[in-house]
């Protein structure tokens, strides 16, 4: 048996007029898939109408408003790590750049020797400053106390601020809620 | 749109987040259910609200004040919803990761009609968890949005008659189901006039 058009009649959710629903009725009371379908339909309506969705838990605005200051937090240090990756990259680009502008211009040997002899009478001159210094210690041995102390002091305070800057970098680029800040 | 809806966007569109929250009051619901049908389970439900709102709120500056809010709104969460049961799909899904099982509270009033609820909620889920994504949108959107096909159509980027043709094959799939889960016997059911030591 042919079950067109009343499948679409029953599917199509299309308004069919008198004489479509009488040949439809008729079909129905003969032909027991379709109106088991047709049944099907008219429960499904009913289920679907007797069943709302759940409402959303209370304060659904006050965590949409926590979610988007932790989101703009997460965007911000994703710019932020975007930022600085691209601005050591435009470092490197023009590094290159400018050593491969100057390279062809330059005659390298030369300018190797002219670094080795540079370098080499840096060295020279930290030596002799050295020695001046080690002979500065030795005519003055009651004064060594105090330049260690002097010199550890030094040390620490920079060990210090080198930590401080650290932690400073660690905190800026951590979630907001890891700092501790209210979300 | 009322009046009170017009300012508020437009309060928002200049990025007062406080109106965007007056929007989020009165739309939470539809918003809510449209993606609780969609996903199944109210913590998925949850969070595809928020993105949802989060989404909106973001692009606010991309609404046609020409066309409705809510269908701009459902449109983004309708969106947002077939992208996470596609993910879905193609994830494996641990065990830990599932959704704990809720545990009925007895002391509530008419814990019968709860049970009831919870039953047929459970039937509706499992018959339209079987739909493809965008066909479950598009029957979600009609049957508790009362959608029109044109707003169906506008709200999940179809054409009007594409949408007619997913909504037929939707209505005979879910035909068809409700038809073989009629067939399945249901297990510890106690059937009428049948003894109840059995």
């Amino acid at each position: 048996m042919s079950h067109q058009p009343y499948e679409t009649f029953l599917f199509s959710n299309e308004t069919i007029n008198a004489q479509q629903q009488q040949q439809l009725d008729r079909h129905l009371a003969r032909c027991e898939p379709c109106s088991s379908l047709a049944a099907a339909l008219t429960d499904l309506d009913e289920l679907f109408t007797n069943s709302p969705a759940p409402d959303p838990a209370p304060g659904f605005t006050q965590r949409w408003q926590v979610r988007l200051s932790a989101d703009h937090q997460k965007r911000q240090n994703r710019n932020l790590w975007l930022l600085t990756i691209g601005l050591f990259v435009l470092a490197w680009l023009i590094i290159v750049f400018i050593l491969t502008y100057h390279l062809q211009y330059i005659n390298l040997a030369y300018e190797l020797s002219q670094l080795i002899a540079r370098v080499s009478r840096f060295t020279a001159e930290v030596r002799s400053s050295l020695s001046l210094f080690r002979s500065l210690i030795n005519t003055l041995p009651f004064m060594i106390p105090i330049m260690l102390v002097f010199g550890s002091g030094t040390l620490l305070a920079l060990t210090a601020l080198t930590l401080t800057w650290f932690s400073a970098i660690i905190k800026l680029y951590s979630p907001i809620q890891k700092r501790g800040k209210p979300a | 749109m009322s009046e009170n809806e017009a300012l508020w966007i437009k309060k928002a569109f200049q990025g007062d987040e406080h109106a965007f929250g007056f929007l989020i009051d009165h739309y939470q619901k539809p918003v809510y259910s449209l993606c609780y049908r969609m996903l199944g389970n109210s913590r998925d439900a949850e969070d595809a609200a928020q993105e949802s709102f989060i989404r909106a709120y973001l692009h606010l500056k991309k609404y046609d004040p020409n066309r409705p809010f809510a269908t701009w709104l459902l449109s983004i969460a309708a969106h947002y919803c077939i992208d996470q049961v596609r993910k879905r799909r193609l994830e494996t899904v641990s065990i830990e990761s599932l959704p704990s099982e809720v545990i009925e509270d007895r002391n509530i009033p008419y814990p019968e009609a709860k049970l009831r609820q919870t039953e047929r909620d459970t039937l509706v889920q499992n018959l339209i968890m079987g739909l493809k994504p965008i066909d479950r949108a598009a029957v979600v959107l009609r049957y508790w949005h009362d959608c029109s096909e044109v707003e169906i159509a506008n709200t999940l980027n179809l054409t009007v008659s594409a949408v007619k043709s997913r909504l037929y094959r939707s209505r005979q799939a879910l035909a068809k189901s409700w038809l073989d889960m009629e067939k399945e016997p249901i297990p510890n059911k106690r059937r009428a006039h049948e003894s109840p030591a059995l």
